[in-house]
């Protein structure tokens, strides 16, 4: 079967073929470029960094990285980035979905219709319009400097997003699969975590990878609350490693290789996940 | 009371228990966006009203002032017309490669999800980490490339240089933002029907033929979403600016997002800022409206 197809191939099809092939590499090749440098230059001396940057190292020194780990802290880093991280999806997910649940399949449809359209307008709105007010009331609210506020602040600035794909595909599924679990006497709690929640599986993954995502990268929120250096996440380390060791290219490169590892190994374990969900949050969106 | 006055009367209470219910369900997600987002919204606006400095506990109300001095205020101008640019170049350089490498993707012969996957990586990746990367590109590695094969246009930092500051940041945008656009054109590329090329084939529509008369017009709602997406997230960037160039030299990169945030915190406005955000805002809300009217035309045309 191999072979007929391959002889069928005509010449010019397969010079077509070359030249996409030849423009894909090209493109892989700009793509990894940025990285090939930032991982040479994070084995050098400060003097080669910056005398021969993009060549490879001529003594590897390891002990940038020793370095870079020690005084970024990052076992605190780490720890309070997946704090936030994780207790921000967790609050997302469950109060988001709940609300579509009571949105999507209420009787009282003109009311949770109307307040469906009060939570998509949040959508929309810039972070940028609500920022002296929000810092003002999070300061008036203590939380301020605390991890606790960024995972509240968080939870409340993704809610619209959240609820607005959960409602979308809970409007998709036939409300009949709770006719039955009523007549098993189930409550409407009980309904909605044993029926509707499984079901819902595909969307809270879409949600979880995107919000995942965008909360582990976030940089101006925990600027602004985050002002102790105990409680610096992921993006605030990169910052202020460059900032603090200026010149140290070498040094701030080998932090940065460190902190980009997980949310590279995050993307390699849920690669089908977020591309699956980049393409269905953008389509409901 | 006879027996089906009392039925109603225990049907409405089981009602009013219900809904009740419900709406206790659905109430703490609404205290969060309401206390995040619909609150702080309204208190920008009125803050926008006045000449709070962010600090002290006392401001006048100054009606539309800000608002006036916004027009008048070079300072303001200019990162607003960089805004607009950033937005136009990024739009358009973002959905042309990533649109590219999605068609490249599909079509390429081995290795499609090794592509794909290798594309997408810029994405995941913090903006902080990106600027600073191509921050010691530019000064580092281009210039000494430059002046080695003595091309004066990148002998010099072009990021430190004002004509050229806030196009090299739509170039790094593009190459960290691509792979993003790509997937989703992926997914468009995908929904189209075999059977339309087996059509376009028969016709003797070929190459760029095909693609201008079958992919292009079937990807309509792919390329609406993209244009969409671009344009907000061009309007509320600031990380990867930020970290490229500060927003300088002078203010020759600076965004409308870093105007409001260095007026709001750092230059002590609030009141000014927030009025900077309103106006942010209305831009936002206004040209996606008008994409959206235009372009979901646009797809009511391809459909026909």
């Amino acid at each position: 079967m191999q072979e007929t197809k391959k002889l069928r191939r005509s010449p010019r099809k397969m010079l077509h073929e070359a030249i996409i092939m030849l423009c894909m590499l090209f493109v892989t090749a700009i793509t990894l470029y940025p990285f090939s440098i930032m991982i040479m230059v994070s084995f050098k001396t400060t003097k080669d960094a910056l005398i021969s940057p993009a060549t490879i190292p001529s003594v590897w020194k390891w002990e940038n990285y020793v370095t870079a780990w020690d005084s970024m802290n990052i076992g605190t880093v780490l720890l309070n980035t997946v704090i936030i991280v994780g207790f921000s999806l967790l609050g997302i997910i469950a109060l988001s979905g709940l609300a579509a649940y009571i949105i999507a399949w209420s009787k009282n449809k003109r009311f949770y219709n109307f307040l469906y359209l009060f939570f998509l307008s949040g959508i929309m709105i810039p972070f940028y319009t609500t920022l002296v007010p929000l810092v003002k009331q999070m300061n008036a609210m203590s939380i301020t400097n605390s991890l606790v506020g960024l995972i509240v602040y968080y939870c409340g600035m993704n809610m619209p997003m959240a609820v607005f794909l959960y409602t979308g595909f809970v409007r998709g599924i036939s409300s009949e699969i709770l006719e039955a679990g009523r007549i098993d006497g189930a409550n409407m709690m009980q309904l909605y975590w044993r029926v509707l929640f499984p079901i819902m599986k595909p969307i809270t993954a879409t949600i979880l990878v995107l919000d995942a995502l965008s909360l582990w990268n976030d940089f101006l929120m925990p600027r602004i609350l985050l002002t102790s250096s105990k409680l610096r996440t992921v993006t605030l380390a990169q910052f202020y490693f460059r900032t603090e060791n200026n010149n140290k290219w070498e040094l701030a490169f080998a932090a940065y290789v460190i902190t980009i590892i997980p949310i590279i190994i995050f993307y390699f374990v849920f690669q089908k996940d977020i591309v699956k969900g980049v393409a269905a949050g953008a389509v409901k969106g | 009371m006879n027996r089906s006055e009392a039925l109603i009367a225990t049907s409405r209470r089981v009602k009013t228990k219900t809904s009740l219910l419900e709406f206790a369900v659905i109430m703490p997600a609404l205290i969060f966006y309401l206390v995040f987002v619909v609150y702080p919204l309204f208190g920008g606006i009125f803050y926008s009203a006045t000449d709070w400095n962010g600090v002290s506990s006392t401001y006048h109300i100054i009606n539309l002032d800000n608002y006036v001095t916004i027009f008048h205020d070079k300072y303001v101008l200019e990162p607003l017309f960089n805004t607009f640019i950033y937005a136009i170049l990024t739009t358009i350089l973002l959905n042309v490669f990533g649109l590219a490498i999605a068609v490249g993707a599909e079509r390429v012969c081995a290795g499609k999800n090794l592509f794909r996957a290798l594309f997408f990586i810029p994405s995941v990746l913090s903006a902080i980490v990106v600027g600073y990367i191509f921050n010691f590109l530019f000064s580092s590695v281009f210039s000494v490339v430059g002046k080695a094969l003595e091309i004066p246009a990148i002998a010099n930092n072009l990021l430190g240089d004002k004509r050229y500051s806030l196009l090299m940041c739509v170039l790094v945008a593009s190459w960290k933002g691509a792979g993003w656009y790509m997937v989703i054109y992926i997914a468009g590329l995908q929904s189209i029907d075999q059977s339309l090329y087996d059509a376009a084939d028969i016709d003797g529509a070929t190459g760029w033929k095909r693609f201008r008369f079958v992919t292009f017009p079937l990807l309509a709602p792919a390329f609406t979403i993209n244009m969409v997406l671009a344009v907000e997230r061009a309007f509320k960037e600031y990380d990867l600016v930020f970290a490229l160039t500060g927003g300088g030299p002078g203010r020759a990169s600076e965004l409308i997002s870093m105007t409001i945030y260095n007026e709001s915190f750092t230059n002590k406005r609030a009141g000014y800022g927030s009025a900077l955000g309103v106006i942010l805002f209305l831009i936002i809300v206004i040209i996606t409206l008008f994409q959206m009217k235009v372009l979901r035309g646009r797809e009511e045309n391809a459909r026909d």
